[in-house]
């Protein structure tokens, strides 16, 4: 045996019932010859030894009578109850059946709205062309924003469509934070669009799309902003603002 | 009382409304439930809650516990280990533990710190506490290891089926935790020889 698959066997060496006595006789012998692996199997046993009088320091320990008083009450109250207690297997399965079918039937309907309403503005929108002039898209005004101020704005892809089809486009909040505008939807809190530079002659921005992508969330202290380094690895939201040449100009991190 | 009767034929009459099966089942395992959920989270609070909510799981038949695929103990430690994992969760920015970043510099109390070598003499009360804090340190997947199959004597194979991985995972696991294991209990002794250090130092100063 090496030092190797000596390492792999050292914690079984330390409770024989989990390992066979050639292996215990091989190890046990290696480690005779081997001062390194003699030192780590004498840490593994007192490690074992601390464990063991661990547990056993707490072997008394128990749930206090309270529980047991309350469980015997629950018990009891189901027991007069015999199918609140416990729902047949049959049952159980049906019942799983019965909301996964409600599940899909509320997705359907979903998707038929939707797409009603989505057909619907369009039809309408073509009838009154003539007649009056299409309502000004809400991303024409976020433009001019961008125009006005010098400074990247943000547009929403997913609202400039619907503003196409005629519908009333929804109220959009402006908020203004160090002279950059932002929109962000009313469930949503997203932080000011943090300019990103590429260094030497960029030229001015005059529109670019909006794309929400998501980044771990270590991408925040880039920025200086407060990250849980716990949860340095789960994903955030961000916007990312592309101007027309494709370079990322700005990003604003959404929650 | 049914002393003589296994965990599954009580179950079977615990489902038929059996009260002093239930009885019997409960006190013959919740001890070990409790103490696995303390050994978890190192409150007793939670170690309670977390004991009264598994044996209400079995009552109302949530658990859907299946013989083939391990002993009823096992799926009891199983249930147990979800809820307790899903207290921590819940708890996490209430109550900080010394849980997740192996390397994290976390305050060591004097009830961490043996006295002199922690691995040589781990059967004193104070390093035993040593020992249940460097546990309690350890990330929870090592952690529900080392409860299981070390505390517990649970067997790999019953372990693998509490957890629902693989016996080599159990194993690995394992491996790796007791690994951790021996290096928390150095890093308390240098702790210590460094605070007896400090000590010194300050003392001459006052000379």
């Amino acid at each position: 045996m090496n030092c190797r698959e000596f390492e792999i066997i050292v914690n079984d060496l330390v409770r024989p019932k989990m390992i066979d006595a050639g292996s215990l006789a091989a190890g046990t012998a290696h480690a005779e010859i081997c001062a390194r692996c003699a030192s780590r199997l004498a840490d593994e046993r007192a490690l074992s030894a601390g464990l063991k009088s661990l547990a056993a320091g707490d072997e008394g320990k128990a749930a206090p009578a309270s529980v047991e008083a309350v469980l015997l009450e629950a018990f009891r109250a189901g027991a007069s109850n015999p199918i609140s207690r416990r729902l047949p297997a049959q049952s159980r399965i049906w019942s799983r059946w019965a909301l996964a079918a409600a599940a899909a039937i509320l997705i359907a309907s979903g998707i038929i709205v939707y797409r009603a309403i989505q057909d619907e503005p369009q039809k309408d929108n073509n009838a009154v062309t003539e007649k009056t002039p299409a309502p000004k898209p809400s991303v024409e005004v976020r433009e001019q924003v961008v125009k006005e101020s010098g400074e990247p704005a943000p547009r929403r892809e997913s609202r400039a469509p619907r503003a196409r089809r005629g519908r009333p486009s929804r109220v959009i909040k402006p908020f203004i934070i160090d002279g950059m505008t932002t929109y962000a939807k009313d469930s949503e809190y997203a932080t000011d669009f943090f300019p990103l530079s590429y260094g030497g002659d960029q030229k001015p921005m005059e529109s670019g799309k909006v794309i929400r992508v998501q980044m771990p969330r270590s991408a925040l202290i880039t920025f200086g902003l407060p990250v849980n380094v716990e949860r340095a690895d789960v994903l955030v939201k961000a916007d990312l603002l592309v101007g027309e040449d494709g370079l990322t100009r700005a990003i604003r991190f959404v929650r | 009382m049914h002393p003589s009767l296994s965990d599954d034929e009580l179950l079977t009459l615990l489902r038929a409304g059996d009260e002093i099966a239930f009885v019997t089942l409960y006190r013959r395992r919740q001890g070990g439930i409790y103490r696995f959920a303390l050994r978890m989270s190192g409150s007793e609070a939670i170690a309670e809650d977390v004991t009264q909510e598994v044996f209400l799981t079995l009552m109302r038949g949530d658990g859907h516990y299946d013989p083939s695929r391990g002993s009823f103990s096992a799926y009891l430690f199983g249930v147990a280990r979800n809820q307790v994992r899903r207290r921590l969760e819940k708890d996490r920015f209430l109550s900080p533990i010394y849980d997740g970043d192996e390397d994290c510099e976390s305050p060591t109390p004097e009830s961490l710190v043996a006295l002199n070598d922690p691995l040589g003499d781990l059967t004193r009360k104070e390093t035993i506490a040593s020992v249940r804090q460097a546990v309690l340190a350890l990330p929870a997947h090592y952690r529900e290891v080392v409860a299981l199959c070390d505390l517990q004597e649970m067997s790999y194979a019953d372990a693998s089926a509490a957890l629902g991985c693989a016996v080599g995972t159990v194993r690995s696991r394992l491996h790796r935790a007791r690994a951790l294991l021996v290096e928390k209990l150095r890093a308390y002794q240098s702790a210590e020889g460094a605070a007896e250090d400090r000590q010194t130092d300050t003392a001459r100063c006052f000379v």
